[in-house]
């Protein structure tokens, strides 16, 4: 099991590698998105220094940590796994001795570590020296951060998994990628925080899975929750991914009963 | 105990009908109307441990979703499928296990790294023990000629040498049953009988079942001992392809190439086919191509006959091909012989 889980992992990072010039593309994109949020959040924050609960020095570093996740979230995997059914391709997948899922899950797997180490790790140092990112407050937070953002990603690929499995029936998954983008940028808070949301709009945002992708762990890591309602987000993101797990799966099974493979 | 055994498949597939023009195009996007297509009709065969099953018939006559619906890509509308015991769409994994296939328009190598890293996910994937991949690997590279291919991107290697690695990645974990569909699709004559020789060894060793899909009867006729044809998603015809031979074998034919047609020897030749055991296939500038029934007409009647209205040039006899037999075998079909068992 771990076996396939590194091989494949591994395949997956040598396929980031061979397709260089999209690291260089997303690194490039969402460094020059970090200054263009931060310019507008410091003429909003000219007046104040602490809007909503948030200072600026937060609003900062939440700009970046967001922006980061918003480009890991919505980078291609979609359109993947969309190629994949509309191509067909998606056959030789379902041929292989392995969960259909858990075969994706690991090559997703492979693509965030390649997108880590090729894109949000310069992009961190070179924020850091420049606009400047808050240090994690101390450990147990810090510890509490990554578990969240590990299940954020899960969330995440639940989320794609879903939206992609429409190619079934879209054919096509350009109008689903921008589908997830549009809900991705509004209710994950990547952004606008969901602290500045109207109470109508914040009751939505609560009622999704979206901000489990990218406002949960950063508010985690800023400090905007603390005390036990970390506890709280953590446990509403486990929940989140429990569900997903069975309502991602079901569809799943009742999607590849209509498969009709293109192309003969 | 057959490995395969399918009782009564049938798959219909629902078609969305557009109608023609802008004005139908958007027409059909708010009344969608759509239309049930039966694919498959109602086929049953078994396929018994080793043998060499060729799947024929034309372009959209059932061949693939077949082969489709016995992978377990495909949920069958109706019927039943049960390969090595087990139903494909229900114990996906399992069955994935002891199956390898080959579809000759897609990869499941991954296109962007070299072949052997592949195989080494594929070994991982299908936990193939490391003694037998390195064995499997060895011997494949021998037969089939792969050497330095394994050190390519996929998407750098011609089709042929593609294909080559493609047919071995689907052996690599010594499948019980390898289901081939279209592997020699646009390939050149050395290659397919790589290709031929390596499923044909394959067999051989380790007894794996080939079910095979082509429009190359070359192939057939190398490869496989048992043929079923299938045309508008009906079987019309399985058995053994040495017994299909030798119930043809009485007929042969005959290219006779003549000085000059004549517009004499095309009403001779017209006029008498029927009753003499001789039948035109085809005419092309001055060579006629004619099949003859050896129990009612010996070759010399047959040179005899066209001499005395023309002069001949020249003459070749060919045993029946199998292409000329699966033609037939449609015919009879068409005028309503039926030849299904």
């Amino acid at each position: 099991m771990l076996g396939k889980l590194i091989e494949l992992i591994k395949v997956n990072i040598k396929i980031n590698l061979a397709y260089a010039v999209n690291a260089w593309g997303a690194f490039v994109v969402t460094l020059f998105q970090i200054f263009v949020f931060y310019y507008i959040w410091m003429a909003i924050y000219k007046t104040d220094s602490v809007i909503n609960g948030i200072s600026k020095d937060q609003i900062i570093t939440y700009i970046i940590l967001s922006r980061i996740i918003y480009t890991q979230i919505t980078w291609g995997f979609i359109p993947k796994m969309g190629r994949s059914i509309h191509t067909g391709a998606i056959i030789m997948d379902m041929l292989k001795p392995m969960d259909f899922q858990l075969f994706m899950f690991y090559q997703r797997i492979g693509d965030f570590i390649a997108f880590a180490s090729m894109t949000a790790v310069p992009i961190i140092i070179i924020t850091s020296l420049t606009l400047g990112i808050q240090a994690p407050l101390n450990i147990p937070t810090f510890a509490c951060f990554l578990l969240s953002f590990l299940m954020a990603m899960t969330v995440s690929f639940f989320v794609e998994f879903s939206i992609g499995l429409l190619t079934f029936y879209t054919n096509y998954s350009w109008g689903l990628q921008t589908f997830q983008e549009a809900l991705v940028s509004l209710f994950s808070g990547a952004l606008i925080p969901i602290a500045f949301f109207p109470g109508w709009l914040k009751a939505i945002a609560n009622f999704l899975p979206f901000q489990q992708m990218s406002y949960s762990p950063v508010s985690i890591y800023l400090g905007i929750v603390k005390g036990h309602q970390v506890y709280e987000v953590l446990a509403f993101q486990f929940m989140w991914i429990v569900i997903l797990l069975v309502l991602s799966r079901l569809f799943y099974a009742f999607a590849i009963k209509k498969i009709t493979v293109q192309g003969g | 105990m057959a490995v395969i055994n399918v009782e009564d498949l049938k798959k219909e597939y629902k078609i969305n009908v557009k109608k023609e023009g802008l004005s139908g195009a958007i027409l059909s996007l708010f009344n969608p109307k759509y239309e049930i297509k039966e694919a498959v009709k109602g086929v049953s065969f078994n396929i018994e441990e080793g043998e060499m099953v060729g799947y024929i018939g034309a372009n959209g006559a059932g061949k693939s979703t077949t082969i489709k619906m016995l992978t377990g890509i495909l949920t069958p509308t109706s019927g039943k499928i049960l390969v090595n015991g087990l139903i494909p769409t229900k114990d996906r994994i399992k069955n994935n296990m002891k199956i390898g296939a080959v579809f000759g328009q897609r990869t499941q190598l991954w296109w962007d790294i070299p072949v052997i890293e592949s195989y080494k996910l594929i070994q991982k994937i299908y936990e193939i023990p490391i003694e037998t991949y390195n064995e499997n690997i060895a011997y494949f590279s021998e037969t089939l000629g792969l050497g330095e291919l394994l050190h390519i991107p996929v998407r750098q290697l011609s089709l042929g040498q593609k294909m080559r690695c493609e047919i071995a990645a689907a052996f690599l974990h010594n499948p019980k049953i390898v289901y081939l569909d279209e592997p020699t699709i646009g390939l050149d004559f050395m290659v397919k009988e790589k290709i031929r020789k390596f499923i044909k060894q394959l067999n051989k060793d380790k007894k794996t079942t080939v079910i095979l899909t082509t429009h190359d009867l070359q192939d057939i006729e190398e490869i496989c001992s048992r043929i079923i044809i299938i045309d508008k998603g009906s079987i019309m015809f399985d058995g053994d392809l040495e017994e299909i031979k030798a119930e043809f074998s009485k007929y042969a034919v005959a290219s006779v190439l003549v000085k000059e047609i004549t517009q004499e020897l095309k009403d001779f030749l017209n006029t008498t086919s029927e009753n003499v055991g001789f039948e035109i296939l085809s005419i092309d500038e001055n060579t006629i191509n004619i099949k003859f029934d050896r129990t009612q007409i010996t070759i010399a009647g047959v040179f005899d006959r066209i001499s005395s209205h023309s002069t001949i040039l020249d003459l070749s006899i060919q045993d029946i091909s199998i292409e000329t037999i699966v033609k037939t075998l449609y015919e009879r079909k068409s005028l309503g012989a039926g030849y299904a068992r």
